[in-house]
């Protein structure tokens, strides 16, 4: 009888050693990829990001231009890729803190004003409101911040990201230290070694996950905030599925490992 | 040797077949307390899962009912519809279904919330002042022509007011109704200044005469 | 039994007949206004028209009629709880409660929208045609479309698409 709840007690704390080993897993893959801006920063820069950013914000400048009685000329050289990717970057890391950021569109606005001035001058335009002009300048300082900042959207998710991340870390704490305390009361109280099951299981649940997310999200078709935004967010969904895909054989293979040594060790 | 593989391989099956277990009965768990907040999510995020099909071309078989006077099938959002032709300013623009600032980059928008040709009701264009296609409206008189050559028919509208507003005032000053079929194109003003405009300059025309292809 | 079961038949005809709605009726019910803290709140002309072009193309299910009219009830008491008279002064988070019933409309009925970059996009149900896009500014003479607008172009399809529907759903029940 003891022999028997001693197996019971066994198999039921390797349960739940399997759920905590899954629930850390996902928890330290979302540390190392959405709750971690270096992993933002690398996919968009993998996924040519700020090169359409760029485009993007042109395209949204010409259609007020084209009302505004300009050329798309003038929006040549307004800012560069390197700054625009500098103040995305920062825009991020700052969103990740829970900081906000005042985006810096001081050059653009300068060469801006430069690039309608002599337009202005070569176009013979007899009468110039400078108030018109000023509010056409304020209006494309508008269309850069947005675009940069995603219109405040991806602020909103900043203190929800912070949270997110803090709770996180601790959980992975905590939920470590219970992982711990489970083996040794299996392997030492109960002594029971039967720990390649709790691998083959959290494999098994990441598997099905990734199976049934996938099998009911329309991902090809996901639509977030924008296109371009649409683009990363699948890149990196698909890069973290793929992620799991990669974790879920190695506990298989882990698993196969503690199996074997197991039975090495009672053959002696 | 052959015994210790077979033990081994006893032990993994065993292994996996608990761990399978194990896996099926925390999936019965999961899916049995939280499937309706999990159906729900789901639902949320599909809810986003489409694809913007910005076509700019004519794609429908339109026609009107002259009866009910409604179009038996409405244009899609950005598709071109008809041709505006003013020619005693020399105007002529595609006319897209909708007026977003993305559709009025290649040529004139029709306000989606107004009416259609033939509707008896009102009919709301706006166009950029650029030569391409508004910039001459100012030139035009009272009395002056405007054709819409849509693709179910052609309708003719003669203009008998215009005035200057400001922008912000759009709203209320272009009322929608139903009960007489009036033309209102406007654009911004003034047309040979640079920069953004507050005002705009609207033309209101009244049908004349239509026939149906 | 047969006299019986013919009057029972004409009365219940009788009292269809009474309750059914009339184009006018229909019509006044479509264009009903709210008071919400003192403020009226009605469709503008073009989205009236939107709404009739959009019930007269596609068909929406009673069920749908009534979870948008529920969503139309839960934006009047998001408005009547912040004690505001007017869309543009609720707080950031009302306004986005009000935008969240948006993404709820399209997860839970045939009536497809999404937010593009902050402008509003309504579908022709089933396919992934536009049906309908909130202007970024010709009409409105605003600069940039901004989360208020979007809120109260939100507010005001799905107060009038929930009038709308409602009423609908009873016209076909009468």
């Amino acid at each position: 009888m003891n022999k028997k709840l001693k197996i019971i007690g066994s198999y039921f704390l390797l349960f739940i050693e399997s759920i905590l080993l899954f629930i850390i897993t996902m928890l330290i893959v979302s540390k190392f990829t959405v709750l971690n801006n270096n992993y933002v920063k690398n996919n968009l820069e993998k996924n040519g990001y700020y090169k359409d950013l760029y485009d993007e914000i042109i395209t949204e400048m010409s259609y007020y231009t084209n009302q505004s009685g300009f050329e798309d000329s003038i929006l040549e050289n307004i800012f560069t890729l390197g700054e625009l990717k500098y103040e995305t970057n920062k825009f991020i890391e700052n969103t990740y803190k829970g900081k906000s950021l005042t985006i810096d569109d001081s050059k653009m606005r300068e060469r801006l004003t430069n690039n309608i001035n002599e337009y202005i001058k070569n176009s013979g335009f007899k009468i110039v409101d400078q108030k018109e002009i000023n509010k056409f300048i304020d209006t494309m300082s508008e269309t850069y911040k947005d675009e940069i900042t995603l219109m405040g959207y991806a602020s909103k998710g900043a203190n929800i990201l912070t949270k997110i991340t803090s709770y996180s870390n601790r959980l992975i704490i905590v939920i470590f230290v219970a992982i711990i305390i489970l083996i040794l009361l299996n392997h030492i109280v109960l002594k029971r070694k039967e720990s390649g099951i709790v691998f083959f299981t959290a494999s098994f649940i990441i598997l099905f996950c990734n199976y049934y997310f996938r099998n009911n999200i329309d991902l090809n078709n996901l639509f977030v905030y924008s296109n371009l935004v649409s683009k990363i967010a699948k890149y990196m969904i698909n890069n973290i599925l793929s992620i799991s895909i990669i974790i879920s054989i190695v506990y298989i293979v882990l698993g196969l490992i503690l199996c074997i040594i197991k039975k090495i060790k009672k053959s002696y | 040797m052959h015994n210790i593989i077979i033990e081994k391989l006893k032990v993994i099956v065993k292994q996996l077949a608990i761990a399978f277990f194990f896996t099926a009965f925390f999936i019965f768990l999961t899916l049995t307390i939280t499937k309706t907040k999990i159906d729900k999510a789901i639902n949320f995020i599909n809810s986003f899962a489409i694809i913007q099909n910005n076509s700019k071309g004519t794609t429908k078989n339109i026609q009107i009912n002259t009866v009910t006077k409604r179009l038996v099938e409405y244009p899609n959002f950005g598709d071109i519809w008809a041709r505006i032709i003013i020619n005693s300013a020399d105007i002529e623009s595609n006319v897209y279904h909708g007026d977003t600032l993305d559709l009025l980059k290649y040529g004139v928008g029709h306000h989606a919330g107004s009416y259609f040709p033939g509707e008896g009701g009102t009919i709301l264009i706006a166009g950029h002042n650029s030569t391409r296609d508004f910039g001459r409206l100012p030139k035009t008189q009272i009395g002056d022509e405007i054709i819409i050559k849509a693709v179910y028919g052609t309708y003719k509208y003669k203009i008998y007011d215009y005035e200057i507003i400001e922008a912000k005032a759009l709203n209320e000053k272009l009322e929608i109704n139903d009960n007489k079929e009036i033309l209102m194109v406007y654009t911004c003003y003034p047309v040979d200044t640079p920069g953004y405009k507050s005002k705009r300059y609207v033309i209101y025309a009244s049908l004349v005469g239509d026939s149906n292809e | 039994m047969k006299k019986v079961m013919f009057l029972l038949v004409a009365l219940f005809i009788g009292l269809v007949s009474v309750n059914a709605m009339t184009e006018s009726e229909l019509e006044a019910k479509l264009t009903k206004s709210y008071t919400v803290n003192g403020s009226t709140f009605k469709a503008s002309d073009s989205q009236k028209v939107l709404i009739k072009r959009y019930l007269d193309q596609y068909e929406v299910s009673s069920s749908d009629a009534d979870y948008i009219s529920g969503k139309l009830d839960e934006a009047k008491n998001i408005l009547q709880a912040s004690g505001k008279g007017s869309f543009y002064d609720l707080s950031r988070a009302d306004k986005d409660k009000i935008i969240a019933l948006c993404a709820d409309v399209s997860s839970n009925t045939s009536v497809k929208v999404t937010i593009n970059k902050g402008k509003l996009v309504v579908y022709v149900p089933g396919t992934n045609d536009v049906f309908y896009q909130t202007p970024v500014n010709p009409v409105n003479g605003d600069i940039v479309q901004t989360n208020d607008n979007l809120t109260v172009a939100v507010a005001g399809i799905i107060s009038v698409l929930g009038i709308a529907i409602a009423v609908r759903k009873l016209r076909a029940n009468a």
